[in-house]
């Protein structure tokens, strides 16, 4: 506990000076690695952080090893939340690049990171994560579940390109409803709509080992309207490329 | 033709259909159901990117792996130091493992036609890059991250969870 308090103290003093003990050492950082300007640390050829010539308690993100998460602003630029609970505590995380840790006595700790030392410490690890799923929408004729709207092709071709670009990919199609009729009777037609689709997919020869049909019914409008409205972009197919 | 008519119309046309499709369409769906009960109880996702050497360890079976692989519930995924997975789940949540890493896939089940289900990972060491997916979109209660001294419960979208693991 005494050593949680004099992490709390350093943490709040860190640019100003002190060290372990009662030596005052004046110091640009309390760290036991070398930073750069912004804040990141140095690393040598092998990518292994550079030592000051002290030790420092405090762990120091990205050298030394520790638990934390970091959240990232999305493709969009948007941020979500994330919950982290240590223990009994509890820690949410909502702007991009914010932290949180586990400190060296177990304790949560927000410590804010930046898109430099993510860059520098994950930059590889983001650079391999798997394509975004794309999505694709086509429409049916009115009152129908087999003929899709003229445009259709279209899509279809451009979800193809989409494909080609892809490895291992699989391919999801989910079909929808407007709210006309039982939530019972539109999901059996929302799978119609999907397998029709399908069925058109592989007569363009894409393989059934990739294709997976589901219907939605009427749980995901396009156009939010009451129970029992007639809406023409509702009554769609989906085709997820993941 | 004003529009309630053209309405009552279209309203009268889906469901003439569907009292014709539900007998034709009978044995057809239940093929389709049989064949996604069948995928939501196995196969969590699929490995898409793959850099150095990683290993799944399945029912005590230590494993190769290459791109297209799937990833099942339960599976250990463990990557050698300077390698990396990627990993697409089937709700379209995106998992990518660091070097020196080794994650477990607790549990994995998903409803393609309500986007109910579980994801439960753990990450015993190293890093991990998640971007969220269907199901976490669906209800953030469904999806949880588990580090030793951590959990995570999540509101979307993107993060990156490290862990210290035993070298600590």
């Amino acid at each position: 506990m005494a050593k949680a308090a004099k992490n709390a103290v350093l943490t709040t003093v860190a640019t100003l000076s002190v060290s372990l003990g009662a030596i005052w050492v004046p110091m640009v950082e309390a760290g036991s690695y070398v930073k750069s300007p912004s804040g990141v640390p140095v690393r040598d050829t092998q990518g292994v952080c550079v030592r000051t010539t002290y030790t420092s308690s405090k762990l120091q993100p990205g050298c030394d090893p520790m638990d934390r998460v970091i959240l990232l602003p999305d493709a969009e630029g948007k941020v979500g939340a994330v919950i982290v609970a240590v223990g009994q505590s509890s820690e949410l995380i909502d702007s991009a690049y914010g932290s949180v840790q586990v400190g060296e006595a177990g304790e949560i700790e927000s410590l804010a990171s930046s898109a430099e030392e993510v860059q520098a410490s994950f930059g590889q690890l983001l650079a391999t994560q798997p394509r975004a799923s794309d999505r694709f929408v086509v429409r049916f004729l009115p009152g129908s579940a087999t003929e899709l709207t003229p445009d259709s092709a279209v899509v279809i071709q451009a979800m193809l390109d989409d494909l080609s670009k892809r490895k291992a990919p699989e391919i999801r199609v989910t079909g929808h409803t407007d709210t006309v009729g039982s939530l019972d009777a539109n999901d059996r037609l929302s799978k119609q709509r999907a397998q029709t689709v399908v069925d058109i997919l592989a007569a363009q020869g894409i393989s059934l080992d990739l294709l997976e049909a589901a219907g939605r019914g009427e749980r995901e409008l396009a156009v939010p309207t009451a129970d029992n409205v007639d809406e023409p972009d509702n009554r769609r197919v989906e085709i997820i490329v993941r | 033709m004003n529009w309630r008519t053209k309405l009552l119309l279209n309203r009268k046309a889906e469901g003439t259909k569907l009292k014709r499709s539900n007998s034709i369409l009978g044995v057809a769906l239940v093929l389709i159901s049989l064949t996604s009960i069948a995928d939501a109880a196995e196969r969590a996702g699929t490995i898409k990117t793959l850099k150095g050497s990683v290993n799944i360890s399945r029912v005590g079976e230590s494993l190769d792996v290459k791109v297209g692989d799937a990833v099942m519930a339960g599976d250990t995924l463990t990557t050698e130091a300077l390698s990396f997975a990627g990993i697409t789940l089937r709700d379209n949540t995106r998992l990518t493992a660091g070097p020196s890493s080794s994650l477990v896939i607790d549990q994995f089940s998903f409803d393609t036609t309500t986007h109910q289900g579980r994801l439960n990972t753990s990450v015993k060491k190293g890093s991990l890059a998640v971007v969220s997916g269907q199901l976490a979109k669906a209800n953030p209660e469904s999806v949880s991250f588990n580090t030793g001294s951590m959990t995570l419960g999540v509101r979307g979208t993107e993060f990156i969870i490290e862990v210290a693991g035993e070298q600590k």
